[in-house]
């Protein structure tokens, strides 16, 4: 009964009610209104080249290169209702001199220099072409039984991949279409507005308050955004969490938080409406089809060092605070900011804790995503040890594919793939860390708590989480791995959930900021135990990561290294 | 000077304090580090969105990766054809 009643009136059920309502509601839209014409029999024929393609060569020719493209253009979100959608949801563009350029863009006839780059450019794509065929001929001549020929036939045709990676992005660039996103912003504005406001009514929250001044919490997301895509913001890791905290916390530390403002600075319905999109977002049935050595390489070390991190905080360094302890440790070996805000979450740890932890994960970051690559090159170690190692020890899925990506093609791979199995990680981790918390910490020594006060201090937006993510794979799973990357990974979640999730986790940072004293901060940081703590539950993860990753890749599964 | 002008210019002096900050930053490690350059380079080179956290899906380069990384494993080169495909 009181469950029944809590159902609209607690705000992790409101969570929940909104994650599923927005996964639905996109659910709906990119399979019902915007699945690509003739998808399966175009799938179908596809494959067929592909497979075709894969038996006349023990290498990846360059029609296989040509069909596995032309199979990732098949996505929902490129069809006309999931455009609008993804335009609807998009946030600030990538600017590097001109600001206006992140809001708008007029479609302007490229300049001469841009136009020289191009031809360039597209006669190096022509000259890599001609020698991918002539290096392809030669190993076909050889029955593809020299393996020197077939190597540089491979060597060959990588390199004419990337001259036309490079080409269709610049031609993307050249052929840049007007775009203008500021109606979208402001509809964006109004809509979730409106979507948490409804929610709040039933929860007894000030409404009117809370729509009056979202539109300018909504502000400084808008500005988080804007000075994160900026060109040298990227290169330094510095992106729109670090962007909405600090200018948060400056303007709460000199011109002070309005009070007007307080009734949408609603840190936890944000970030646990957000969890609930992301529980969509990690596809179990996807991580099958991408090989076992990453799995044991993610899955392994990460619940390792996670444990053993807390441990030797709580034991050796003495944290007094069990909560920031946890959200260090999980940010730390899982996969940063999203790992943190879901153990936090999980664990009810304070604003200023996950403040810090985050604080923390973006400065080692931007100094590993630096490092990292030249310890590989240096040592010349193999490129997918480094992308495994680079995979499993970085927090951020962007610095993984910027550091993946410097060292080579194959290394991307790894690396990029590691941290999909890590990040796949972080419900079961929240899962664990809430019941821990319910059923250990909280209940303390000697205290007998019975089920229901376990369950009520139990955090249930999780299981919104866990069940978004149990549905979605099952969908995933049913439709196939093609119909599913299209309509699934690249329809809802990356057309239109994922942003918005993004949104929600960018209000609740700005809410954070404006909600944090500089005062209240330090004593969280009192004798740098924090960072010890992450410094050294990092490098544990840095060695245990490399071990697991060299034997997994170059002892137990040799066979699947040689075939990326 | 009124206090609350006094309090909005320090506001506006910190942020673009930190902005100048981080430039200046950018500039002293792209002339120091050429790591740091080559990175840079690959980040505009490729356009990876949101290059810092919460990003699994908006990274454009990491799910092509992803995506190529599956196909191989689905058609892995120097396989007979299958009669039946996916």
């Amino acid at each position: 009964m009181r469950i029944s009643s809590n159902l609209f009136k607690l705000e992790d059920y409101w969570a929940v009610w909104l994650g599923f309502f927005l996964l639905l509601g996109g659910l709906t839209l990119f399979t019902g209104f915007s699945k690509p014409d003739n998808m399966d029999s175009r799938f179908s024929e596809i494959n067929r080249s592909l497979d075709l393609a894969a038996s006349q060569a023990p290498y990846k020719t360059i029609e296989y290169y040509q069909a596995v493209d032309q199979k990732n253009g098949i996505q929902a979100r490129k069809e006309a209702v999931g455009s609008f959608v993804a335009r609807f949801v998009a946030k600030p563009q990538s600017w590097e001199t001109n600001p206006i350029d992140s809001f708008y863009t007029s479609a302007a006839e490229p300049g001469e220099s841009d136009l020289a780059e191009y031809e360039e450019v597209t006669a190096e794509l022509s000259r890599s072409l001609n020698a991918a065929k002539t290096a392809h001929d030669k190993a076909q001549r050889a029955g593809f039984k020299d393996k020197s020929l077939n190597g540089q036939a491979e060597t060959a045709i990588d390199d004419w991949y990337e001259a036309q990676t490079i080409s269709s992005g610049l031609k993307a660039r050249l052929g840049k279409k007007e775009f203008n996103i500021v109606p979208g912003l402001i509809a964006l504005t109004v809509l979730i507005a409106v979507l948490f406001a409804f929610g709040a009514h039933f929860m007894g929250k000030d409404v009117k308050g809370f729509l009056l001044s979202f539109p300018c919490l909504m502000a400084l997301a808008i500005f988080s955004y804007f000075m994160g895509e900026q060109e040298t913001m990227k290169h330094l890791g510095f992106g729109y969490p670090a962007w909405a905290i600090i200018t948060g916390m400056l303007i709460a530390n000199t011109v002070g938080t309005p009070n007007w403002i307080k009734p949408s600075l609603e840190t936890e319905y944000y970030i646990k409406t957000g969890l609930v999109l992301l529980g969509g977002e990690l596809l179990f049935s996807k991580i099958l089809a991408i090989g076992l050595p990453g799995l044991f390489v993610a899955w392994l070390v990460t619940p390792t060092v996670l444990i053993a991190t807390y441990i030797f905080g709580q034991k050796i360094l003495k944290i007094p605070s069990k909560t920031l302890n946890i959200v260090v440790s999980a940010d730390m070996s899982v996969c940063g900011t999203s790992a943190a805000i879901a153990a936090a979450s999980a664990c009810k740890a304070k604003n200023e804790e996950l403040t810090l932890s985050i604080g923390l994960s973006l400065l080692f970051t931007a100094v590993m995503m630096i490092i990292l690559p030249v310890v590989i090159k240096a040592s010349g170690m193999p490129d997918i040890l480094g992308g495994a190692w680079i995979g499993g020890t970085l927090d951020s899925s962007g610095a993984v594919a910027a550091a993946g990506a410097f060292l080579s093609q194959e290394a991307l791979y790894v690396a990029a793939t590691i941290k999909m199995i890590q990040n796949m990680m972080i419900g079961a981790i929240a899962l664990g860390i809430a019941i821990y918390w319910s059923t250990v910490v909280e209940k303390g020594t000697g205290v007998e708590v019975g089920w229901a006060e376990i369950w009520n201090r139990f955090p249930k937006f999780i299981l919104g989480f866990i069940g978004a993510s149990v549905v979605f794979s099952l969908l995933y799973y049913s439709m196939g791995p093609d119909a599913g990357s299209a309509l699934i990974e690249n329809g809802v979640i990356r057309g239109m959930t994922a942003p918005l999730r993004d949104w929600f986790f960018c209000l609740a940072f700005g809410s954070i900021g404006l909600a944090t004293n500089f005062r209240e901060l330090a004593p969280y940081f009192k004798g740098g135990k924090p960072l010890i703590l992450y410094g050294c539950g990092q490098c544990l993860n840095l060695t245990l990561t490399l071990i697991m990753a060299y034997i997994m890749f170059y002892v137990v599964f040799p066979g699947i290294t040689e075939n990326i | 000077m009124n206090i609350k002008l006094k309090k909005f210019l320090v506001l506006i002096a910190s942020l673009g304090f930190l902005i100048a900050a981080l430039f200046a930053l950018d500039r002293l490690l792209m002339e120091s580090n050429s790591t740091y350059e080559d990175m840079a380079e690959e980040i505009d080179q490729r356009d990876i969105d949101m290059g810092n956290a919460l990003n699994f899906n908006s990274d454009e380069t990491s799910s092509t990766a992803i995506y190529g990384a599956t196909q191989t494993l689905a058609h892995p080169p120097g396989r007979k054809p299958q009669q039946d495909t996916e």
